[in-house]
Order: structure tokens, then C-alpha cells, then sequence
């Protein structure tokens, strides 16, 4: 796969993670799609998620190839223990090229055995907290290059937001399921008396909410003591019989100091008797949380939750337990006071003070109010008078838009006489809505016999909130993951925060080169945003420039005095806006990308839920960011490709396995003439039917190779255009690759008609130079050529004068005609046969090649020779192998070739004493599938500065040498497959030799 | 014309030539004439030979193995430079003709020559003896 690919294939790999991050509020799933991710980044390799719980690292998610050996691995380090360890307390990216010489390698005998011998780590680091390390594990360093590790902390980055993220989805759930428990048990107690189902019901509650593994629900005994009264989850008859005496471990602290006892492990347990500690070990706990029950300022119960881990029990598991407590205080001293039958209405009104809800009794008709609790005035704000002067206060109180539906429905339940439950919401002093959750009984007996109804109001604005939120980020989520565009995502942001906050505006600044551009604020003026837009990042730059700046949020509680507002103060007042809350949105590598700023119209500091709703915005708008960039760099990618396939002038194709279905780049009409259309219209053979006769048999072979055996290719071709003539096509299959089960082949075609005009131009320049040296050798052979044509017409003109004084004689002796005019045919004969040698090699171009001996070419050219040879004095000896394979060859062309080297040889022994001048032909096999000739003189040798130089063009050492013989030779030899070379002999000459292979199929020649 | 037979022992005419088809020509040819014809493939045979020259011609090609025509013709004229020698080539080489001519031949035949022309000319030689 090219580079280019490759990055594409990643891109898409991190696009699928951000939509399966932004699909999937579930940890475990994304963590996995980040595992699966990284591994497929390197094949074979084995990808962990360790996750940072309290200072161990704990594997949560692991992709792995198949395990090679029974090595155990680890599942669990210490911070700074194992390279995992160590890139988690150092917080920064480990790249090891080889564990097993690294000294912090603490499981060598595993990567050993596994063969893994590379090792990336990243930590995953969100908002400034290590969350854990994504670790990758490869079998060689050469699959982790710069590019492998910047994908892996982009994957990192997606991890650690997933882990952030599930943390704050935990606790949104925590905080509703709390509400909701909270909530039905202040219904239970409205509306029965059973003692021991809402302590049954309370000890329940704690359990969940708690997640301890045992808790309970003790009770004072007349003697002082506690024994469990409700127990969840224990599994020792010990333990759940074991009393509890004031002062004796930890429930008997909580019980003397009044207050909440806590022991994280289980060494900090107070000090306690034997029997204790039997009961808690019997157990196996661990840590414990124990808040007292008081009842009239007596401590009447112990509300237990014990876990069989360390460190189970944190501050918000003690705020809960402390309000389930006072619930079942709540309870018990009601069941007292209805045991006592002392129904005293002040006694009453204490117990219903104690209930974290509003009590009210009022007219069932006018709904005027009789009662109402002073819990009323902590939940609301209003003091209770403010309830008794208005008659009308209740409906006067409730949100506008759910006052006439609430009035009605209550009416019309009264109407029908039954008890029923409503949900809407209030408006309480300082200008916040609180959903209610009211529960009303109709009593009858009021005075004047009136109806009366008693009304408990839940506040579950909490739980309310939770649900609103959760729901209008799942929203926002599906607007990312369906690609809406930034600014309509920004805006919905905005309007989320709005709707869960009464009186906030919200914006969001993109930060661009150090200035804010505007992103998003549905609520605030036009004449505003537009004010803001491009201002720069600085030190002192309103509330969201000087965040931007800072890297921290910034509050500013009054716009009119803060000196972070100077210079543009007066833009703000004008508008209306008093308070300025921002905080920074930064992306994975600590770049600020963004501000989300909360505006009052009245000065003040955020409230914790407001203060929540900006990281809730933080986090979307990270996520958003992804997309973009993932988004982006994908576009980019395209666009790449999309220039690239529209300049280069080669056409590209894409087609499916079966050649159906095949995607033509459209500027092959430039090439060809035809349109993508018309090309494709006729699938497969519609594009045969435009290539050259003589090309389609070997094409249409390429493609089923191509087909069926995924062959890669590079052919030429000729192919039509569109106005007849032919083109010179290079087309090459270059990839075979698989998505979404299919099979697809990509490669480019290319117009090398010129290349190829050029290619052949040189190929007939070579030929007419080949002809020319022919010519030229032929040529300084002239003198014994025409003495060895002269011989044979020598014969002939004798012969005949000769039978001609033969037939003057009487008588004419026959035998003696006979004899002439054989001997006059046979010269004719060999002057014929000589003619046809000669003019074979002056005619030029290439002659075919055919199944040659090369001991017959050799005994051709020394014929061809022998007048050279005799002229000069040259004795020729031959070895020539009998049973060598043929060789498929140009006859005249290695003619030309052995021709040349005679002659030289010949050459090189012209000062050579005559009996000196010997030349030896061998001719014999190459190894295996090869034959080789070897032309051996005793002339004066090569040249000392170098044998190679006689094959360079224009090297003579002959006084009329063109200098191109042995060029032409080593080229012809080299056309044949075969090479040509030279040495000189040890005592004197030197040899020439060539090598040409023997034809396939080549049956040994006749010997 | 010399009648052959006239005389007691015919002259000879030697023959040199790497060619065997044209010794075999002349060897007809100046046998047809009445001579007596001896023929040598290259020049070393023929001086290998003790033969009789006093009355005798040599016809020989110039272009021979080893040792050229022309050599062969400054080899016998050390020796008695008594025999005539008619040259014969196959190339056309005037240095060559005039280089033989200087150093006493006969004739220079350049191949193929008319058969009349060598005939006579070796009649003359044989005749000058």
C-alpha cells in the first residue's frame, strides 16, 4: 500500500473511533473500538489499555494476536513499575525499540516468548489528570515510525476523553439514581407508618447508592447496645449477630462522637475486641462508613455500609448516607410518636421540618394554605409567612407554563376524590425553577368539615437536571455524529446551557491564530458578537481572551469593576451583560481551540451545577473538534486525490474483482478521445474491442490473471483514439485491496505513444548502425572477398577454355567434357553460394530468428573468411563441441558478431611473426542452458589501461576503424540474452568470448 | 607454334595456387596445351620439392599461405633465377602488379583472366628458355 493510502486508511480508522466514541456512552465498548483501532495500526501486534485506578495500573481493554507460548503476562503494575509504569509517572510517550535490553522491562521472559520486541506507550492525560497509558507492543521496531505513535495518541486522546467522559456520565447517573431513592423514600414517608419497611427500604437505598458490599441497619437495645436490624449482602453467621457496644470499633465510635466513622483499609479500624474483628474478617472487609442515627439528640441507630475493598467509601457516599440517616431518624421518631399516640401538632410539625420536602396543608377547593413546614423556606426561599399572606400562593408560585396543566390536574383528581402525584416546577426566591414532585393526600375533617389536602413537595430538580442534560447531550452527540456542520452544533450547545440555567447566555469563541472568532451565541445581540469578533488573546482580554490566555477559567462576577474588562467594559454595559464566566477549551496537545463563556445579566459567581454545565459544553465541543479535524484532514486527503487524478497525465481506474463495475478517471478523455462512458458502456470487452488486433489475445490474458489470481501487471498495448489511429498504452495494475468485503484492483494508464515512437526510432537508428558496421567490415574485408569470388570464376573461365581446346581435339575425349562441366559447376556452384553469404549480410535490417547451431555459424564465417585468413597468413584451428543445444538467434547478426572478432583477431597478429599467427575457435557449453564461443589469438592483447575499453563506442586502434565493431557485437549479443567480454591470455593474445542461451526446449544439435 | 611433342622432354609448368578448383583448371588447361603440369598447394610444398626447373615455367598465385607469391618469386630469384614466373591475383592491387613486375615476373594475371592470354604467355616464357 502506498503512503498516501495508508494515511487514508488511518484517517478513516480515527473517523470511525471519534463516531463510535461520540455512538456509545458505554466505556468498555469504546476502549475496545480504541484497542481494535491501535492494534490494526500493526499487524500481529498486541495493544493494551491500562487503566489508572487509585496508583495501579489495571488492563481494561487488550487486543492480542494469537499467544505463542504459556508465559503468564501482566495484567496489573504499579505506577513506575514496567514500561507501562514508567510512562504513567512520567507522563510522556515511551518509545522502546527493544524491551529486552531495556533495563525497565520487567517482564522479559513474556516478550521473549512472545516475540515482542518494540514497545510504544502514551499516557493518557485528560484536562491535567493521568487517566492511564495505551501500550503497543510490535514484533519489530520498523513497524513503529513516527507516524504508528502520532496515530496512537490521537487514539489516546480519544481514550482519555471516553474515560473522562465515563466518569462524568457516572456521576450524572449517581446524583439522578440518588435523587430518585432520596425521593421515594420521603414518599414512603408521607404516605405509611411501617417502621420496618422504610428502614428496610432505607438500608436498601444505602446499599445501592453506597455500593458496599455489606451493609446494615442496627438499632438501640434497651442495654445500650446495637444489634443489626437489616443486613445486606453478609455471608457469616458471625457477623450478623454481632452487637455493637457504644465506644467499641467503628460503629461504636460514630455511636459516642455522634457523628460519621470512616476506615479506608482495614488497618485504620479503630481498636476493637477479639469477637469484632472475627466477624469483620469473617467477612473480609476491608473499609467501612458508619453514620449514626440521632433521634431527639440520641443516637438510636448505626446506618453500616462495609466493603470488601480498600478505599470503597468516599465524600459523596457520606452525604448520602448522612440524608438516608436523618430519613430514618425521620422515621423512627414518627413511629414513636405514633406508638405514643402523642399526636401534638407541634410534635408533628418538628417531625415534618425534619423531611427534606415542603408540607403543606391546604383548602382543597381555594387552596389556601392552612400549614406549611419550615423546611419549605430552606427549599424555596420564601418565608412561611410570605405562604400564609397570599391565598393564591401556591398557584402564583408555580413556573408559568405549568401553572394552568398543574392547577387543572389537581382539580380534577380533588374533583374524583383520590390521592395523586404531580410533577411541576416552582420559582423559587432567587429566580431558580425547582421541579417539584408533589405528592397530595385528601383529608377529610378540616374545619368547617371542609376537605382538606396535605400536599409533600419533593424537590427533583436534581434528578430533573440529570435527565434534561443527559438527553440534550445524547442529542447533540447524534447532531455530531451526523456531520452537522460546527456552527449548527455550537448552537445547540448554547441553547442546552441556556435551557438548564434560568437567565444564562451562553457563547462560544474559536480561537484562531491568537484572536477569537466568532463560533456561537443564540442570546446575545448581534451588535455584540460582532463587537467581540477578532478580538485578540491576551493577558487582560475580557473574560474569555484572558482565559484563552491563561489556560484556566476565568470568572469575572461584575463586568463593571473587574480590570480584566477595561477595554471593552463599556461595549459589555451596553448590552446589558454584568457577569462573565469562561472557561478554555484546550485539544490534545494543550492548544486552546475554543472559549465557552457563560454571561448574567446580574453580577454573581457560578453556581456548581453552572460551573458543571461549562465542562459538560467543554467536553462536546472536543469532541466536535475531533470530527472537524478528523473531518477535515479526510476532505484534505480527497482533495489531494481529487488534483492528483485530474493533473497527472496518466488516467487512473479503479475496478471490482469481477471487472464489472470499473471507475475511469475522466481525464482519459483527453487521452483517447472516448468519454468514461462510452469506454465502460461495454464492459470489459467493449474495451478489447479498442485495442489493437495484434494485443488483445496477450490483454485479455493479463486481465484474467488479474481476475482470478490477483496478478499484479504492466503491459503495453496499443490502443484506438477516438479519430482511428493508434496510441501506445502503458497499463499497469498497481494494488489489489479489500473494503467492506469486496475486492477491488486500482492502476493507471498511461499515453507512452511518444516514448515508444522514440523507442522504436532508436531501434531502427540501431539496426541501420548495425547495417553500417556490417557494411564497413565487409568492406575492409573487400580485397580477400573479391579474391575469394575471383577463385571460383578463376575455375570457370579456365575450365571452359580448357574444354574448349578438349573439343578441338580429335578425337573429343568425353570423359574430359564430362569432367570440365562438372568442375564448371561446381565453381558455379560455390560463386553462387558465396554471392548469397555476401549479400545476406549487406541486406539491411534484421533477419528472424530461428534455431541456430553456433558450430555452424562458425564454419559459415570461416568460409566467408578463408581468403582473409590465407591472405593473411592466419592458421585457424577449431574445437567445436559436439551435442550443444541450439540457440534461437539472428544468423547474419552473430555472423556479424564472429565475423568482427576473426577479423580483429587477424588484426592484432598482423606484426606477428608468420608462424605466430594462429587463431583458435572454441566453441563449448555455459553451465546449464547456455553455449559459449571463445576466440583466441596471439596478437599483441588489449590495451593496458583497461580491457573494458575495447567495448567503449569509438575506441579503434585500426587506422580506418570506425570504433563501433565491438559496441554493435556487445549489443547484438545482449539482444540475444547472452554477454560478450574479454581477456588476455597468459603468455600472449588475447581471447574474446561469448555466451548466448540455448533456446528453450533446445534438443542437443546433430553432432 | 611450338609443337610439344617435338621436342624430347616436355617443359613443365609449375602451379601454385590454395585453391584446388582452380589447380585442377590449369592443371587441364596446360596439360590440353601439351605441357607437362605439376601443382602445389602453397608455396613451402613447391620449395620442399627438388625439382628439375632448368626448363620450366612458374604460374602462381600471389596471395598464398604463409609465404606469399611474391616472396616465393624473391626466394628462386636468390637462388638461379633462372625460371620465369607468371603471377596471378585475385585482387586488384596495382602496387602489388608493379612490385611484381619490378622484381622480374613475367606476366601479372589478375583473376579470372582469359585462358588464351596465359597461355601464350607461358608459351613465350617457355620458348625464351
Amino acid at each position: 500500500m502506498s503512503e498516501t493510502a495508508k494515511l487514508d486508511s488511518r484517517l478513516e480508522l480515527l473517523l470511525r473511533l471519534v463516531e463510535s466514541i461520540t455512538a456509545s456512552p458505554d466505556l468498555d465498548q469504546v476502549l475496545d473500538s480504541v484497542v481494535r483501532s491501535a492494534s490494526s495500526l500493526v499487524e500481529g501486534s498486541r495493544s493494551t489499555l491500562w487503566i489508572l485506578e487509585g496508583s495501579r495500573l489495571v488492563a481494561r481493554a487488550r487486543v492480542e494476536p494469537r499467544r505463542r507460548s504459556n508465559v503468564p503476562g501482566r495484567c496489573e503494575f504499579a505506577l513506575g513499575e514496567g514500561l507501562a509504569g514508567h510512562a504513567a509517572l512520567e507522563r510522556r510517550t515511551l518509545l522502546v525499540p527493544d524491551v529486552l535490553a531495556d533495563p525497565r522491562t520487567v517482564n522479559r521472559a513474556f516478550h521473549e516468548a512472545e516475540g515482542l520486541r518494540t514497545c510504544a506507550v502514551i499516557p493518557l492525560i485528560s484536562h491535567g489528570r493521568l487517566v492511564g497509558v495505551l501500550e503497543l507492543l510490535t514484533s519489530d521496531v520498523a513497524d513503529l515510525g513516527p507516524t504508528e505513535v502520532e496515530m496512537l495518541t490521537a487514539f489516546g486522546g480519544h481514550a482519555a476523553i471516553a474515560i473522562e467522559s465515563a466518569g462524568l456520565y457516572a456521576d450524572t447517573e449517581r446524583r439522578r439514581h440518588e435523587a430518585e431513592t432520596l425521593a421515594d423514600i420521603a414518599r414512603d414517608l408521607a404516605e405509611q407508618h411501617d417502621l420496618d419497611a422504610i428502614l428496610a427500604r432505607i438500608a436498601g437505598g444505602a446499599h445501592a447508592l453506597c455500593g458496599g458490599d455489606v451493609t446494615s441497619l442496627a438499632l438501640r437495645d434497651v442495654d445500650g447496645s446495637f444489634g443489626a436490624r437489616f443486613m445486606i449482602g453478609a455471608r457469616s453467621e458471625t457477623y450478623r449477630n454481632f452487637r455493637v457496644f457504644p465506644g467499641l470499633g467503628i460503629g461504636g465510635r460514630a455511636a459516642v462522637e455522634r457523628r460519621p466513622a470512616r476506615a479506608a483499609e482495614r488497618a485504620e479500624w479503630p481498636r476493637m475486641p477479639s469477637e469484632y474483628a472475627a466477624a469483620i474478617d469473617a467477612e473480609d472487609l476491608q473499609s467501612a462508613l458508619v453514620v449514626p442515627i440521632v433521634v431527639d439528640r440520641t443516637v438510636d441507630g448505626l446506618l453500616y455500609v462495609c466493603s470488601r475493598s480498600s478505599h470503597a467509601f468516599s465524600n459523596a457516599d457520606e452525604t448520602v448516607l448522612v440524608r438516608l440517616a436523618d430519613h430514618a431518624a425521620a422515621a423512627i421518631h414518627t413511629a414513636r410518636l405514633f406508638a405514643a399516640e402523642q399526636e401534638a401538632r407541634s410534635e408533628a410539625e418538628n417531625l415534618i421540618d425534619t423531611l427534606d420536602a415542603i408540607v403543606l396543608d391546604a383548602d382543597a377547593e381555594t387552596f389556601e394554605i392552612s400549614f406549611v413546614n419550615k423546611r419549605a423556606e430552606a427549599i424555596l426561599g420564601y418565608p412561611v409567612d410570605a405562604w400564609y399572606e397570599d391565598p393564591q400562593f401556591w398557584v402564583h408560585h408555580v413556573h408559568p407554563d405549568d401553572r394552568d396543566t398543574a392547577a387543572a390536574d389537581c382539580s380534577q383528581a380533588i374533583s374524583e376524590g383520590r390521592d395523586h402525584v404531580l410533577q411541576y416546577r416552582m420559582l423559587a426566591a432567587d429566580g431558580r425553577v425547582v421541579w417539584m414532585h408533589d405528592m397530595v393526600r385528601i383529608l377529610s375533617g378540616g374545619p368547617g368539615g371542609r376537605r382538606q389536602l396535605r400536599s409533600v413537595m419533593v424537590d427533583i430538580t436534581d434528578r430533573m437536571r440529570a435527565e434534561a442534560l443527559l438527553a440534550g447531550e445524547r442529542e447533540i452527540l447524534a447532531l455530531i455524529a451526523a456531520g452537522t456542520p460546527t456552527a449548527g452544533v455550537l448552537d445547540a450547545i448554547c441553547r442546552l446551557i441556556e435551557s438548564m440555567s434560568e437567565g444564562l447566555l451562553a457563547s462560544v469563541l474559536l480561537v484562531e491564530s491568537g484572536l477569537l472568532r466568532h463560533g456561537a451565541a443564540p442570546s446575545l445581540p448581534r451588535s455584540y458578537t460582532d463587537a467581540i469578533d477578532g478580538a485578540a488573546v491576551g493577558p487582560c482580554a475580557g473574560s474569555c481572551g484572558t482565559a484563552a490566555y491563561r489556560k484556566e477559567t476565568v470568572v469575572v462576577s461584575d463586568i463593571a469593576t473587574d480590570p480584566l474588562w477595561a477595554r471593552c467594559r463599556e461595549l459589555a454595559l451596553a448590552h446589558g451583560l454584568a457577569a462573565c464566566w469562561s472557561s478554555p477549551i484546550l485539544n490534545g496537545r494543550g492548544d486552546v481551540i475554543a472559549t465557552v463563556a457563560l454571561y448574567r445579566r446580574v453580577p454573581g459567581t457560578p453556581r456548581a451545577e453552572e460551573t458543571e454545565l461549562a465542562a459538560r459544553a467543554t467536553h462536546l465541543i472536543r469532541i466536535l473538534n475531533e470530527r472537524d479535524q478528523a473531518t477535515r484532514a479526510l476532505q484534505q486527503s480527497e482533495e489531494r486525490y481529487r488534483v492528483l487524478v485530474t493533473h497527472v497525465p496518466a488516467v487512473t481506474w479503479v475496478a471490482n474483482a469481477s471487472l464489472t463495475s470499473v471507475f475511469v478517471s475522466p481525464n482519459i478523455v483527453q487521452v483517447t478521445g472516448f468519454t468514461v462512458e462510452e469506454l465502460t458502456a461495454g464492459g470489459t470487452d467493449g474495451w478489447l474491442a479498442q485495442i489493437h488486433p495484434e494485443d488483445v489475445a496477450a490483454v485479455r490474458e493479463r486481465y484474467e490473471a488479474l481476475k482470478f489470481k490477483w496478478a499484479p501487471y504492466d503491459m503495453d498495448y496499443r490502443l484506438r483514439h477516438r479519430n482511428g489511429h493508434f496510441l501506445w498504452i502503458r497499463d499497469c495494475a498497481i494494488s489489489a485491496y479489500e473494503r467492506d468485503g469486496v475486492v477491488y484492483f486500482a492502476g493507471v494508464l498511461i499515453d507512452i505513444t511518444r516514448r515508444k515512437q522514440a523507442e522504436l526510432e532508436v531501434q531502427r537508428q540501431r539496426q541501420l548502425l548495425t547495417h553500417l558496421t556490417r557494411v564497413a567490415t565487409l568492406g575492409e574485408l573487400s580485397g580477400a572477398l573479391a579474391h575469394e569470388l575471383s577463385q571460383p570464376l578463376t575455375s570457370i573461365l579456365t575450365n571452359a577454355q580448357a574444354g574448349l581446346q578438349f573439343l578441338a581435339r580429335e578425337p573429343v575425349d568425353l570423359d574430359e567434357i564430362h569432367d570440365v562441366l562438372n568442375d564448371i559447376v561446381d565453381a558455379d556452384r560455390r560463386a553462387g553460394e558465396f554471392i548469397r553469404r555476401l549479400r545476406a549480410l549487406l541486406r539491411r535490417g534484421e533477419t528472424p530468428r530461428q534455431p541456430l547451431h553456433v558450430n555452424d555459424v562458425t564454419a559459415e564465417v570461416l568460409r566467408l573468411l578463408h581468403s582473409e585468413l590465407v591472405a593473411h597468413g592466419v592458421a585457424v584451428s577449431t574445437q567445436l563441441a559436439p551435442g550443444l543445444p541450439k540457440v534461437n538467434g539472428d544468423p547474419v547478426a552473430l555472423q556479424q558478431v564472429l565475423l568482427n572478432l576473426i577479423v580483429n583477431a587477424c588484426d592484432a597478429m598482423r606484426l606477428d611473426e608468420p608462424q605466430e599467427r594462429r587463431i583458435a575457435i572454441v566453441t563449448s557449453r555455459d553451465g546449464d542452458g547456455a553455449v559459449r564461443v571463445a576466440i583466441a589469438d596471439r596478437g599483441v592483447g588489449l590495451p593496458r589501461e583497461g580491457v573494458g575499453r575495447v567495448f567503449e563506442p569509438f575506441f579503434t586502434t585500426k587506422t580506418q576503424g570506425l570504433g563501433l565493431g565491438l559496441v554493435i557485437c556487445q549489443s547484438i549479443v545482449a539482444a540475444h540474452g547472452g554477454h560478450l567480454s574479454a581477456e588476455n591470455n597468459a603468455d600472449r593474445g588475447a581471447t574474446f568470448w561469448f555466451t548466448l542461451p540455448a533456446s528453450n526446449g533446445a534438443e542437443p544439435a546433430d553432432t | 607454334m611450338i609443337d610439344p611433342s617435338g621436342t624430347t622432354s616436355s617443359p613443365t609448368v609449375f602451379v601454385i595456387d590454395d585453391d584446388l578448383a582452380v589447380r585442377i583448371a590449369l592443371e587441364r588447361l596446360f596439360r590440353g596445351a601439351g605441357w607437362t603440369v605439376r601443382t602445389f598447394a602453397s608455396a613451402e610444398e613447391f620449395l620442399q620439392q627438388d625439382l628439375e626447373v632448368a626448363r620450366g615455367c612458374l604460374v602462381a598465385d600471389v596471395h598464398l599461405g604463409r609465404m606469399s607469391g611474391l616472396e616465393l618469386h624473391a626466394t628462386l630469384g636468390n637462388r638461379d633465377g633462372a625460371m620465369p614466373v607468371i603471377l596471378t591475383s585475385g585482387v586488384d592491387d596495382v602496387n602489388m602488379e608493379q612490385q611484381a613486375l619490378r622484381l622480374g615476373a613475367i606476366a601479372f594475371f589478375r583473376k579470372p583472366f582469359e585462358a588464351g592470354a596465359l597461355l601464350d604467355s607461358v608459351r613465350r616464357s617457355l620458348a625464351a628458355r
